[in-house]
């Protein structure tokens, strides 16, 4: 991991035959699926490969890459090189050109989630949302966009749940089953004042997101494929009372429709699968103005499904 | 060169109306509303409990004015008010595309993609 890294002058917008070839990779990850994405990263810098290999420790796979594995490479250009010094590819594809090292990984984990998704999105219904499970009881939390599905799925998991993804639910549409989507926790700088505990040991420089492993929150933490029983629509409110109210089933369709990623790509399937999901499940909204009463609310609720499911 | 047949107008639907629902359509009943895929456009619809009921028998056959006597008789309702109601919600539901024959001219939106999986 120590030989000398050869910089290069170029990082072309789509790379020619033999541009990764020519040059030496001495740092490579480890192998990682996520749900249809296998996918490994290459590149110069330890400090890189380290990295990814520590927040992307939940995806990792058994063996050695398959040949057909997408690759990723991270290109170092050199300090001389300025903000221009790191280069992000996927395949053949430049994705980043940039000078600061978490923009070029940030790029990177957001396409790991791109294109999970999008390679995913034939076999399973993908709903944009978070989800754990505690005893048996699947939990799926959706959500729009900054609405606290990562703080809370974060306190769920330090609460002794196990962790699904804070960000894509994967269903299978002939099981009804939730399939873990571990990505790391993507924690902005606004939680993490709620979460100081989450601060990772290993970090980039000038970070503006916590990378968290859930087996970093708590080892083992990753589910196994699930039944959901319950649906929680999160939403945090400053200063508001923290509360779990009745959602009708109908209306709770709807909203998971809404968050259902490429919903009309498979339209009929993925309505017949929410429709079966949502059937399933007791549905609620959850107003959140404290995280511990949340998470409180939230396992006293599961707790008692569990119960009813084993009576 | 098979012809299209005409399509009626929303508003002019009344009691005398024998409609049912269109094509392309899923729905799901939970726990007394209803919610409605139409495959066409995208578009998902929920119906509230009333609404529920008098979705559950249109059925292309009956007239409006044979459902409202229904209605009245097995809820002892007001038959002007549950004439009203009911043509107002059949246009409505024209309107929004989910009758056989009809003209939908107010379809709501096809589900939009839920938002990229970007927060990293």
């Amino acid at each position: 991991m120590t030989e000398t890294v050869a910089t290069s002058r170029f990082a072309p917008r789509s790379a020619p035959p033999g541009f990764f070839d020519d040059r030496p990779w001495p740092c490579r990850t480890a192998r990682f699926r996520a749900l249809g994405h296998d996918f490994v990263v290459y590149s110069q810098s330890e400090q890189v490969a380290d990295y990814l290999d520590g927040v992307l420790v939940d995806l990792a796979a058994p063996g050695a890459p398959a040949a057909a594995a997408s690759r990723y490479y991270v290109l170092d250009r050199g300090e001389r090189a300025r903000n221009r010094r790191w280069a992000l590819y996927f395949g053949a594809e430049r994705l980043w050109l940039g000078g600061r090292l978490d923009s070029t990984v940030g790029t990177l984990l957001w396409h790991v989630n791109q294109e999970t998704v999008r390679r995913t999105d034939p076999d399973m219904v993908l709903v944009h949302a978070a989800a754990a499970e505690l005893a048996g009881v699947g939990v799926v939390l959706p959500a729009p966009m900054e609405s606290g599905k990562t703080t809370t799925v974060a306190g769920l998991i330090r609460a002794g749940f196990n962790y699904l993804t804070d960000e894509a639910v994967a269903i299978d549409p002939a099981s009804g089953r939730l399939a873990p989507f571990a990505k790391p926790l993507s924690v902005d700088r606004g939680s993490w004042r709620v979460l100081p505990d989450l601060e990772p040991a290993l970090t980039l420089p000038k970070p503006t997101q916590w990378h968290v492993p859930a087996s970093a929150i708590r080892a083992g933490s990753v589910a196994t494929a699930v039944l959901p029983r319950l649906v929680i629509a999160p939403r945090y409110s400053r200063d508001a009372h923290t509360r779990l109210e009745p959602v009708a089933r109908a209306q709770m369709l709807v909203m998971l429709a809404e968050a259902t990623f490429h919903f009309h790509t498979h339209g009929t399937r993925n309505f017949g699968v929410l429709a079966e999901l949502t059937r399933r499940c007791d549905c609620y909204q959850l107003t959140i103005g404290s995280l511990d009463e949340a998470v409180a609310l939230v396992t006293e609720l599961v707790r008692s499904t569990a119960a009813q499911e084993a009576s | 060169m098979t012809q299209q047949p005409d399509l009626i107008d929303p508003d002019s639907i009344d009691l005398s109306y024998a409609i049912g629902p269109a094509d392309a359509l899923s729905s799901v009943e939970l726990d007394g509303e209803t919610v409605i895929y139409d495959e066409s456009n995208g578009s998902v619809h929920l119906l509230d409990p009333i609404a529920t009921i008098v979705w559950s028998v249109l059925d292309g056959t009956s007239t409006l004015e044979d459902i409202c006597a229904d209605l009245v008789e097995t809820f002892g309702a007001d038959p002007q008010q549950v004439r009203g109601d009911v043509v107002t919600l059949a246009q409505h539901l024209g309107h929004s595309g989910l009758l056989a024959g009809v003209r939908g001219d107010r379809i709501p939106a096809p589900m939009a993609d839920a938002p990229p999986a970007d927060d990293c």
